[in-house]
């Protein structure tokens, strides 16, 4: 069974390196993308099985990025949680009203996090 | 009828009734002769009738010239008495009676000036004792008045028709009208706000706007709440926005006698705000990203010891930077930021249905869009709000789908989630994306034409409401905007509320009080009296004294008079550019050279303004029909028709002083005590024009003329009314 692919779509180097670090020790096939306007030519070619995405990304948030992945006919089986330290109610409830499978806050432990994809992988 | 020809009448019918009377007596004498007797007499008649004839003649002769002496010193002395009398009586104690006439006449002269001596002396002791009550009484009104405009806030009084009794200085410069540094007006967007004493403050702040706080004082008031007061904000002049706290005015019997606006500029406070509120958001997003990368970099060295030494020190590194990151936060960041923010943009609680129900009254009253919402709980929830912007931003919000979309159906209901109210707003039709959202947030508020000075997201984040598009292609499933609404605990948190509500029972001492009294300003205006009306008392100064032939206005001034009181601080002036030059004649008189007109508003620029100056006023000028006619000529120009009604003074002097000839506007000054300053300066002979008028209205009353009607019938009978130009 070939690794799932997962895309990290954050602009912050200081979150990217430990959790693609984190993803790939776990057998995650990974890209990174670190502006908003990149992540759905990101997500087309890549193709990914699940997205970790911010919400405060430059250029275009989090949140129209997951308008237009859940709006596009070919991602409907694409999950995505979002990492975002936007950590207030509201926004998680915008989050989901959205689409997204999980809502996770910054900061976060490895474990949650792993236990968290895994959990959204297996349906 | 005039004395004269009155007198006139009397001495022909006194000549006549001697000549019919020599004439019977001519028929009784004949009837006694023998008719030989009577042939004699009328041979003699004959024979001497050339003598007869001059002694008739004669006789006609020194009647004529006894009748003239007698109207000359006895009967016109009378008349010009009788008038220069009630000017003693009632404006001018210092005038005394000097005219030519017969002994009888000197003597009665003389008694009448003693009189009048008496007179003054008497009215001047009074007059000082009131000057001296005055005083006392002005005194503690001005330290009021001082108090007053020395506040940091505006205030602003009205009565219970929205008429404007009393306003201090930051008030006017808070709402009225902009006049720039070189003395001119602002264009057009100002216009409308025109501040003044007995002035609508309709034209101030939306009546909507203030009909709604008066509600809700009024629902406070039966539910006798204490400090029934209401707030709304409202836009203020240089893009500013205004927080009003209106207040109610009593009357003994708790009935609405009028209403206080406590104005303040709260731009800054928003801008504060949402300094506050972002810098709140960055800061925990900041916070919350360190911490996440160092929580991970650590979990990943602890949980995976055969990490590369490499790999290892990136972790390290990153470690170390976010914690620099972090301490920076606390020392710069913070600090800085929260010692500027230290105002609050006030919200008031409110309950969601109270709220959402005036939202959608308002939605169909501007907009005709049908919204029904249903509350899914039956708990009530209070929300912070202010109603006003709230309004504004929802209602644009509409107006803006309603664009996109052309729905005019909205179905809507709201849900609880933890410290949340969330309303969903549905509609079967194409949905709104988040971005296009966002693009609504940045706009500026523009309803009914006019656009206000904060845009749709700064309203709705100083409320901390956020929205939310979802579109769906779910046919089934409706469009819908999601709006996070912030709960608050029931009230209990309230402001504290200034304890200000007067009662009139406690004479409030502030100007123009008296005009609770009034109806309201529009009705039946022809039938109102003098005393009552507000009046707009102009002149203008031109390039000649020709309107139709191309003569122009070169300076138009104004004052007005709102219950008999003349205005002097609101006054009008302006000097405009007429286009063309200006005759060295007419310079001579009102002194304005060409260069004082260069680079100044044209008559098309001016009018608007003065018509507005002048609005719900009867104008007053005089020798008027002049002036009219020069505005007149103008109408097709400036599309500016004065609809006003329009008294002449030179009528009116004539009215009351039927036996003097001349009516100038000097003579007519210096005959009712009025002195002339700035003569041949449109302000200066407006405010003279306007003294002039305050003295005649007494006098004008005596004649039984009240009402504005009375005055107009009696000017058209005036000789001055058949001038035309």
């Amino acid at each position: 069974m070939p690794p799932n692919r997962i895309i990290i779509a954050d602009d912050e180097h200081s979150i990217i390196v430990p959790v693609q670090f984190l993803l790939e020790q776990n057998k995650f096939n990974v890209r990174t993308v670190d502006r908003g306007d990149a992540v759905m030519d990101a997500v087309l070619s890549f193709r990914p099985d699940l997205i970790l995405l911010d919400i405060m990304l430059p250029v275009m948030d989090g949140f129209e990025i997951c308008q237009r992945i859940r709006e596009h006919p070919d991602l409907k089986q694409t999950k995505i949680i979002f990492l975002s330290a936007v950590a207030r109610d509201v926004d998680i409830s915008k989050g989901m009203a959205l689409g997204a499978d999980g809502y996770i806050t910054k900061p976060f432990s490895n474990v949650t996090l792993l236990d968290h994809i895994r959990k959204v992988l297996a349906g | 009828m005039k004395t004269k020809t009155r007198f006139l009448w009397f001495a022909g019918l006194i000549l006549l009734s001697i000549l019919v009377l020599f004439y019977i007596l001519y028929l009784l004498l004949r009837q006694q002769l023998t008719p030989e007797d009577q042939l004699i007499v009328a041979q003699l008649i004959k024979n001497h009738a050339v003598y007869i004839v001059i002694a008739l003649t004669a006789l006609l002769a020194v009647f004529g010239f006894y009748v003239e002496w007698v109207y000359r010193n006895y009967i016109s002395p009378v008349t010009k008495i009788v008038e220069q009398i009630e000017i003693i009586n009632s404006v001018n104690p210092s005038l005394r009676v000097q005219i030519q006439g017969s002994e009888d006449v000197k003597r009665l002269l003389h008694l009448i000036n003693r009189i009048a001596d008496r007179y003054e002396s008497d009215h001047i002791r009074v007059d000082e004792r009131v000057t001296a009550a005055k005083t006392r009484y002005e005194t503690e009104r001005n330290i009021l008045a001082t108090v007053m405009s020395e506040l940091p806030e505006g205030v602003l009084i009205c009565n219970a028709e929205g008429q404007i009794l009393f306003y201090n200085r930051q008030a006017k410069k808070l709402l009225g009208k902009v006049k720039r540094q070189d003395g001119k007006i602002e264009p057009t967007k100002h216009h409308r706000r025109l501040i003044g004493i007995g002035r609508s403050v309709f034209r101030l702040i939306d009546k909507d706007v203030i009909v709604l706080a008066v509600e809700e004082i009024m629902a406070k008031l039966q539910k006798q709440i204490s400090n029934p007061i209401s707030h709304f904000a409202v836009a203020g002049n240089n893009g500013t926005l205004l927080e009003a706290e209106v207040f109610p005015l009593l009357s003994p019997q708790d009935q609405l006698s009028g209403i206080i606006f406590i104005l303040q500029d709260i731009s800054r406070k928003i801008s504060a705000d949402n300094a506050e509120l972002s810098l709140l958001q960055t800061l925990s997003r900041n916070f919350r990203s360190s911490l996440a990368s160092i929580t991970s970099a650590i979990e990943l060295i602890s949980d995976y010891p055969e990490l590369t030494i490499d790999h290892q020190e990136q972790l390290k590194q990153i470690i170390r930077e976010e914690s620099a990151k972090l301490g920076k936060i606390v020392d710069n960041e913070l600090h800085d930021h929260t010692t500027r923010i230290q105002f609050r943009w006030p919200l008031m609680p409110m309950l969601i249905e109270n709220v959402l129900d005036s939202l959608t009254h308002r939605l169909k009253r501007e907009l005709d869009i049908d919204c029904d919402i249903i509350m899914q709980e039956a708990t009530s929830h209070f929300i912070r709000v202010d109603s006003y912007s709230l309004g504004l931003a929802i209602s644009f919000l509409f107006k803006k789908i309603f664009t996109a979309t052309r729905v005019k159906t909205f179905s809507g209901s709201v849900e609880s989630e933890k410290e949340y109210l969330k309303l969903y707003l549905s509609w079967k039709g194409p949905g709104i994306r988040i971005d296009t959202l966002r693009e609504w947030e940045q706009l500026k508020i523009i309803v009914n034409n006019e656009e206000y000075p904060f845009s749709l997201g700064e309203i709705i984040g100083h409320h901390h409401i956020e929205l939310l598009a979802i579109t769906t292609h779910n046919t089934a499933n409706p469009s819908h905007i999601v709006i996070y609404i912030p709960k608050m605990a029931p009230v209990g948190a309230n402001r504290n509320f200034r304890k200000i509500t007067i009662t009139l029972g406690s004479r409030p001492e502030f100007y123009d009080f008296d005009l609770f009294k009034q109806a309201g300003q529009t009705p039946e205006v022809e039938n109102r009296l003098l005393t009552d009306l507000s009046y707009t008392i102009f002149d203008t100064e031109t390039t000649g004294l020709d309107p139709m032939g191309g003569d122009e206005i070169v300076a138009v001034g104004a004052v007005r008079i709102v219950n008999s009181r003349l205005l002097r601080a609101e006054t009008f002036e302006q000097l405009v550019d007429p286009g063309r030059d200006i005759p060295r004649e007419s310079i001579k008189i009102h002194g304005i050279l060409p260069d004082m007109v260069q680079g100044q508003p044209t008559i098309e620029q001016v009018l608007p303004a003065f018509h507005q100056y002048a609005e719900n006023t009867v104008l007053v000028g005089h020798n008027v029909a002049f002036d009219m006619r020069m505005l007149q000529v103008k109408e097709e120009k400036t599309g500016i028709t004065m609809i006003n009604p329009v008294l002449d003074t030179l009528h009116l002097s004539a009215v009351v002083h039927p036996s003097h000839d001349t009516h100038t506007l000097t003579k007519v000054a210096r005959r009712l005590g009025v002195s002339v300053i700035g003569r041949h300066t449109a302000l200066g002979d407006a405010l003279t024009t306007a003294e002039i008028f305050l003295k005649l209205i007494p006098l004008l009353a005596e004649k039984h003329i009240f009402t504005l009607k009375e005055a107009m019938i009696a000017s058209r009978k005036t000789y001055y009314s058949r001038l035309r130009y």
